[in-house]
């Protein structure tokens, strides 16, 4: 309700069957109508884009107006020190911004009153840290165009100095980093990926024998074990033997093939990072995203636990499989309600608000060091605004 | 006028402003180059990638069937071993625009049981950190980038003179309004469009060597221009009022906001409020409890113990054919209503752009691309209906009761792409008419200002 965060762009359903560990499917984004694609409306898209926009657009006049009608010279020939005046609009200005981090809480209690579940404590530092990230994100913006409204001779050089920054803050930031991100680590097309996956079963992963050496092996191995002369000899089903074996190898494969898909992603989260020199929006992204449970890390946790559950099943119908199937053909063999019975439901158990806080803690540094940058700006706007008037 | 425009250029290029806003042009039509030509180089090499390495197994399969070593067992399960595969053709500017290009499948394999909601599987591996962030590429440049920049050259082309009580010496110097206003937009315009139009060439000579390129390439640079033009007539008619040149760059600036930044999310976000789709969750839901009643159907009807293996096979397969031929059924209501509020989405996306020029550029922009949601939309259409064909080719062999024949593998129908969809000049037309609108309202004051 907050923030989308990557749920826009990421598939909302797993399909769980046995071979196969699919990605999921039913990507919203495939539904929307317009071609210009310019960010998900919600509250954190008007909080990231335009709220910075408009704490510039009050803030370009505070000073740059004062200068241009002549009343900065006075302030200061009456004995207020620069630093003092700067310091007293950018507090001015921070009250209104205040105002603007209220939609947010209201925004977060509403969404505990809709919640099916009740409003947890988890919820609840979530929405605090929430309000806190916006507050020091909002704090930039303003220091910032508190600052170029000292340091710009005019009032309309100020705004557009400041629509400028914006620009490359908001709209182009996070692009270049998208951008950069597909130049240094493009991910592999999808067919690609699959067929790889194919071949890797087929030809066996490094150090590993191709499928037809491995299922003759397991023969070998199956029939020592239970020292019987041939298959049809065995107490158990052989069919769930080796369907059991097969999955087990797909598992290696998939495990290999995904490890590969998520380093990638984290390549591609380390160069979109690099755009954070331009703009500390591709950060801010995570640290909201992340807080608010729709980052990538989450989505990750629930394929990753939606894998976790496939896997057990599968197991549970190959293991009585080849403890019941013994003499019958698969389509001989029949599970009952029994089986059933005990595969258990899939519950997915969103983790806690910090739990996956490694994910975008680095994001949160460069939003503090970029908070750090903005006071110093805003520290040097005041000093130079005395030696530039008197 | 030649001496005007070079002096008002020399006075342009000493603007630190001015600097900035061509090094922030070049740098981001660099950018959109180097992005569009690795894309449309990967969507390329991804398709014949995929072409080369289906069809190889396709030969492979089929030498196997010519062989020596096919059997009747191999013949009756071959409605379901053989498969076919096709991929779209790769849009004719997706180097240029973007669109929906990255997120669209674009390539498929289709073989006995595959339905419309299975057809295309598993292609949504890309990173949804950085679909969320987008791309920069000529389009954003165009639609987005350019308008700010002729905004940031433009606003107080007129209205600083203005403020600082020089307009008319410096009218009277150029030798009237009209030649000032001239001269300086020719200026301005070029240093924003110049990047734009080299950077389509450059695309356009390092992309595939495709004839249809060129007049494409020619039209979007066209509509392009038309998106700028309507840019500069907002401005020159912001100059035209009596505002100071702060108030000048304020209104500008809300504008390019509301039409541009804001106008495609809040859309989006009406059309989908107003025209809300079932879930897609149900639709899976639906489908699967179709699937396992027609299974329990056909397995409790059609049992196929005690028959002789070829005709076990056989019976398996037909009954593959009729529970995915009923599950089709059974979700064929939802998906409708589902595609048909998608399309009323669309319909209402498609009218509220008329109140944004921009918007409707862009989507003429990915028209002329072939990455716009019409055209996807047909190309999944005749997806679906070749899907559609190839499996009433199988169930038409499975009626006759008979084992399946090379004949009957190499009739199977190919995928044949439909036309593109010709770009609707309508959005195009209106932009030019407000564009001439605003123009002409701008000149008329101009005219005034010049006699008062």
């Amino acid at each position: 309700m907050i923030d989308p965060g990557v749920t826009p762009y990421a598939p909302t359903a797993i399909w769980l069957e046995a071979h196969s560990r699919n990605t999921g499917t039913g990507r919203p984004v495939e539904d929307r109508a317009a071609a210009l694609d310019l960010g998900e409306f919600s509250l954190a898209w008007v909080l990231q884009t335009l709220a910075p926009l408009l704490v510039f657009v009050l803030a370009a006049g505070l000073v740059a107006r004062e200068r241009e009608r002549g009343t900065l010279r006075l302030m200061l020939a009456s004995g207020a020190r620069a630093e003092a005046i700067v310091r007293a609009k950018a507090g001015s200005l921070g009250r209104i911004t205040l105002a603007l981090i209220a939609p947010l809480a209201v925004a977060g209690v509403a969404a505990a009153l809709l919640a099916p579940a009740a409003f947890s404590a988890d919820q609840a530092l979530r929405l605090a840290l929430l309000c806190g990230a916006y507050g020091l994100y909002l704090a930039l913006f303003l220091a910032v165009g508190v600052a170029v409204s000292a340091l710009a001779g005019r009032n309309d050089r100020a705004l557009l100095v400041l629509a400028g920054v914006w620009l490359v803050a908001v709209p182009l930031g996070p692009r270049l980093g998208g951008t950069l991100a597909d130049m240094i680590a493009p991910t592999p097309d999808a067919r690609t990926f699959w067929a790889q996956m194919d071949a890797d079963y087929k030809n066996g992963l490094p150090g590993d024998a191709d499928s037809k050496t491995r299922a003759a092996q397991l023969e070998a191995a199956t029939l020592k074990q239970y020292g019987a002369a041939s298959v049809d000899d065995l107490p158990v089903s052989y069919s769930g033997i080796s369907l059991d074996a097969s999955e087990r190898y797909g598992y290696k494969v998939f495990d290999r093939r995904f490890a590969e898909l998520n380093a990638e992603r984290e390549s591609q989260r380390s160069a979109m990072r690099l755009a954070s020199l331009v703009s500390p929006l591709t950060a801010f992204q995570n640290v909201s995203a992340g807080l608010a449970g729709t980052d990538l890390a989450h989505h990750r946790h629930f394929a990753d636990a939606a894998e976790a559950h496939r896997r057990l099943v599968v197991d549970q119908l190959n293991a009585d499989l080849i403890t019941n199937g013994a003499g019958k053909t698969y389509e001989g063999y029949n599970a009952d309600r029994r089986l059933w019975e005990v595969v258990p439901v899939f519950n997915y158990a969103q983790p806690k608000a910090l739990a996956l806080a490694p994910a975008w803690l680095f994001d949160l540094a460069i939003l503090l060091a970029w908070c750090t940058a903005g006071a110093a700006l805003l520290m040097f706007a005041g000093r130079r605004l005395a030696r530039g008037v008197l | 006028m030649a001496r005007l425009l070079l002096h008002d250029l020399r006075l342009l290029l000493r603007d630190r402003l001015a600097l900035l806003v061509l090094v922030i042009g070049l740098a981001v039509t660099g950018l959109a180059v180097g992005n569009g030509a690795r894309w449309i180089d990967h969507l390329e090499q991804s398709r014949s990638a995929f072409l080369d390495r289906t069809q190889a197994e396709q030969a492979e399969y089929r030498a196997r069937f010519a062989g020596p070593d096919w059997t009747d067992g191999d013949s009756a399960d071959a409605p379901y071993s053989a498969k076919r595969s096709f991929a779209y053709p790769v849009p004719v500017l997706a180097d240029f625009t973007i669109g929906r290009s990255d997120i669209e499948p674009a390539m498929a394999e289709v073989r006995m049981g595959y339905r419309a909601d299975t057809l295309f599987r598993n292609y949504q591996i890309d990173n949804p950190e950085r679909l969320q962030r987008g791309r920069i590429d000529l389009s954003f440049v165009a639609i987005v980038v350019a308008p700010l920049l002729l905004i940031a050259l433009g606003y107080g082309m007129l209205a600083s003179d203005r403020d600082s009580g020089t307009l008319r010496l410096i009218a009277a110097q150029a030798g009237g309004v009209g030649r000032l206003v001239a001269a300086r937009s020719i200026n301005r315009l070029a240093l924003v469009i110049v990047p734009l139009v080299l950077g389509a060439l450059a695309l356009l000579l390092i992309g595939p060597n495709d004839p249809a390129r060129t007049e494409a390439a020619l039209l979007w640079v066209s509509v392009a221009l038309a998106g700028i033009a309507f840019w500069w007539a907002v401005i020159l008619l912001i100059n035209a009022l009596r505002v100071s040149a702060e108030t000048s760059a304020f209104i500008l600036i809300a504008a390019w906001i509301l039409l541009v930044f804001a106008a495609p999310p809040l859309i989006n976000s009406a059309a989908q409020a107003l025209n809300p789709p079932s879930s897609r969750m149900a639709q899976i839901i639906e489908g699967r409890r179709a699937e396992q009643q027609a299974t329990e159907t056909y397995k409790n009807d059609h049992g196929t113990d005690g028959l002789a293996e070829l005709q076990r096979v056989k019976d398996v397969i037909a009954q593959y054919q009729r529970i995915s031929t009923a599950h089709d059924r059974a979700i064929r209501p939802l998906s409708d209503a589902f595609d048909l509020q998608l399309a009323a989405q669309q319909r209402a996306v498609r009218q509220a752009q008329w109140l944004s020029p921009p918007m409707m550029v862009s989507n003429t922009l990915a028209q002329i691309a072939g990455t716009d949601v019409e055209t996807y939309g047909t190309l999944k259409g005749a997806a679906f209906g070749y899907l559609s064909d190839y499996q009433a080719a199988l169930d038409r062999g499975i009626a006759n009761n008979r084992l399946f024949t090379l004949a009957d593998h190499d009739a199977l129908p190919t995928f044949q792409p439909p036309p593109s969809p010709r770009p609707g000049w309508l959005g195009v037309l209106w932009t030019l008419m407000i564009t001439i609108v605003i123009l002409a309202t701008a000149l008329r004051r101009y005219r005034r200002l010049r006699l008062a």
